[in-house]
């Protein structure tokens, strides 16, 4: 066998997904500076929201709440090489947000200047970009309240 | 509501590594020296090439041992030809693509043709491969269509196959 | 119902990466091995279903290229799963029990060799809210460790104890790709790659493919010794969002499990715990008793073959009635992040 390296090929699509009412209100608020929540027929709050239940399958309903962006640690992952695509290019930690005022949790990423920071319950606070787009990642990371 | 934001923008971007099989390898260094090897199937006796490692209708593997030369030379036993329009401009040139059978065998490979006026091309016309050159050992990656390590084809000047023997070549080919 | 069994099961060489073969070639000698088995040809076969993704070749319909490996000519009564290899058994069960069928071969294969996992598995998430975080398996399964560490009485200890007891137990596989005789301490010792999950807990990046051969009815008796009948097979979905749901527990594979009666008598069980901790909350869904054997091939800790690594543990716990003489056994198979779906499956012999 030669011993040319084998060839890298890249495969690269490109998608423009439409929103549906639910995703294009709370990724608006997002590129606002807002988070905002929605319920679903039971009153449980859901964020991020969806347009449906998806314990029960029923739609949700209109009704929806803003939150103010500050929550609760339920779970963590601490990654010390971020890959390409995290939200990240640092050390940081994954985590499972519960944001108060929220019965579901966000999954987003956490800076701290060193692991030890890091533990379950831990109160954190979003950090927004200037620039924003409608994003997920017009939220920064999240950082120690 | 008109400034909402209505779209998600994403872009999948990921990166594959396929190392050559072992029958790809020695293909393409066949190509490197202007020849075309094909494996046949110890069962059916079909040929393929660019050589697969098994045949796909006995399910039999193939390897270096079922591996033999074929001739980069044929017949055209068919052809298209295509007019430059909106959507295929070509550098508006009208252009011609065939199927051409390798002597001794019934594979048929396809590829652009190459040193013949498209009103000119016809059934029958004898063909030789023109190769593609290779880049560091390897085959360059082709954004085209047709036969790997195969430009396309150009005549070899021959006589052309008769109208029956071609009749008789595709006739040999449809056999199951 | 109709009495199905499985008769034969073969499986390729687990490796980290399959250099001279590509797909068709990878699965054909298996294909092979699995029909000798059965003593069935392949004009035989009713139906045949495969499981594989596109996107660990990067190639819109790759699985296509897996049909040279069976022979679709005479034109065949196929299906495909975009799955692992254990739903497209639970498909061609079903065409089994409905009568289009009384022979089936299922197959399953991946190289995941060729793209980087990490970001490939990333793409079956959800594309609004977590694909474009760009979060990645083995960070969504450090998330399910935690909430589980933290949830329970388990400990990083009872998860090292996992991924020693299945590199050892992969000893005495010949397939197997991760085998050694290591310790929980040696784990332990290990720096954490992603906190809390450390290397050992994790599986390896493996390319293999595997084949199994369902006969309905008496038949399967004359064509295997010992068949494993499968006695019930279910599989159950949660919703994809993992902010939604309790990671310390899987109620997709407790529902299906009850459905099968996983609690009761099962001598050995083959899961699909892709991670340490996984094997710890599978456990407990499954209610399988400490009597019950986990994962005598190693596991998916010792060998992943994506697409291929479920249908392996279905074929795995067949072997345990065909050749170890047990009599009630139970395999597991799981899709997507965080045991998201869950197939679970028992086979008893005759
Ligand atoms: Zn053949």
């Amino acid at each position: 066998m030669s011993d040319t390296p084998v060839p890298i090929d890249t495969v690269e699509m490109p998608y423009v997904r439409t929103l549906g009412p639910v995703i294009s209100r709370f990724f608006t608020g997002l590129r606002d500076g807002e988070i905002w929540a929605n319920k679903t027929r039971t009153g449980k709050v859901q964020c991020p929201p969806f347009e449906y239940d998806p314990y029960t399958g029923e739609s949700a309903s209109d009704d929806w709440v803003q939150l103010d962006g500050t929550g609760t640690v339920s779970s963590w992952a601490w990654v010390e090489e971020p890959l390409r695509n995290h939200l990240l290019q640092e050390p940081f930690a994954w985590c499972l947000i519960r944001l108060d005022g929220a019965d579901t949790d966000l999954v987003h990423a956490v800076r701290v200047a060193d692991k030890g920071q890091m533990a379950t319950g831990m109160r954190v606070e979003a950090r927004w970009r200037d620039e924003r787009i409608g994003h997920l990642r017009d939220i920064e990371c999240f950082e120690p309240a | 509501m008109s400034d909402d934001v209505k779209v998600l923008n994403s872009v999948v971007s990921l990166d594959y590594e396929r190392p050559p099989t072992r029958a790809a390898r020695r293909y393409t260094e066949a190509v490197g020296e202007k020849r075309l090897i094909a494996h046949r199937c110890p069962e059916c006796e079909r040929l393929y090439t660019p050589p697969k490692g098994y045949c796909p209708v006995c399910v039999v593997l193939t390897t270096d041992e079922h591996e033999i030369e074929v001739s980069p030379e044929g017949v055209l036993v068919s052809y298209t030809v295509t007019n430059p329009d909106k959507l295929h401009q070509q550098g508006g040139k009208t252009s011609a693509r065939g199927d051409v059978m390798l002597d001794g065998t019934r594979i048929t490979l396809m590829g652009e043709l190459d040193g013949v006026e498209a009103a000119d091309v016809h059934t029958g016309m004898r063909m030789r491969a023109v190769w593609v050159e290779l880049e560091d050992g390897r085959l360059p990656s082709s954004g085209g269509w047709g036969a790997v390590g195969i430009k396309g084809w150009e005549p070899t000047g021959e006589p052309d196959a008769s109208r029956e023997e071609v009749q008789e070549l595709l006739k040999k080919a449809g056999e199951s | 119902m109709r009495d199905v069994a499985i008769v034969a099961f073969a499986q390729s060489p687990l490796v980290r990466r399959q250099t001279d073969f590509d797909e068709p070639q990878m699965i054909m000698p298996v294909v092979r091995e699995a029909y000798e088995q059965s003593g069935l040809d392949r004009s035989q076969i009713d139906f045949v279903c495969s499981g594989s993704a596109d996107y660990l070749a990067g190639q819109p319909f790759a699985f296509i290229r897996g049909l040279d490996a069976v022979g679709a000519w005479p034109p065949l009564s196929e299906s495909h799963v975009e799955m692992d290899g254990a739903w497209a058994l639970y498909e061609a069960w079903m065409m089994l029990q409905i009568g289009h069928a009384d022979t089936a071969l299922v197959y399953g294969f991946g190289k995941a060799s060729a793209g980087n996992m990490r970001e490939v598995l990333t793409v079956e998430l959800d594309p609004y809210y977590l694909a474009p975080t760009g979060i990645d398996c083995i960070s969504t399964a450090g998330l399910q460790a935690r909430a589980l560490l933290d949830n329970s009485d388990y400990t990083e200890r009872d998860m090292a104890e996992v991924a020693a007891r299945s590199r050892r137990s992969a000893m005495s596989n010949d397939h197997a790709q991760v085998k050694k005789d290591v310790t929980a301490e040696e784990i332990l010792a290990e720096p954490y790659w992603v906190d809390p999950l450390r290397p050992s807990d994790c599986p390896p990046i493996t390319d293999g493919a595997a084949a199994v051969v369902l006969v309905a009815g008496d038949r399967a008796r004359d064509l295997c010794e010992r068949p494993a009948w499968i006695r019930g097979i279910d599989n159950r979905i949660e919703t994809h969002y993992f902010g939604t749901r309790d990671l310390s527990k899987s109620p997709s594979t407790e529902v299906a499990g009850k459905t099968v009666g996983s609690g009761d008598g099962i001598e050995v069980a083959e899961i699909s715990s892709t991670f340490s901790h996984q094997e710890l909350i599978l456990k407990d869904a499954l209610g399988l008793q400490d009597s019950t054997e986990i994962n005598p091939s190693g596991g998916p800790l010792a060998a992943n073959p994506l697409m291929a690594v479920g249908l392996i543990r279905i074929g795995e716990a067949f072997n345990q009635i065909k050749n170890n003489g047990k009599q009630r056994v139970l395999a597991h198979a799981t899709s997507g992040h965080c045991l998201q779906q869950n197939l679970v499956c028992v086979l008893e012999g005759d």
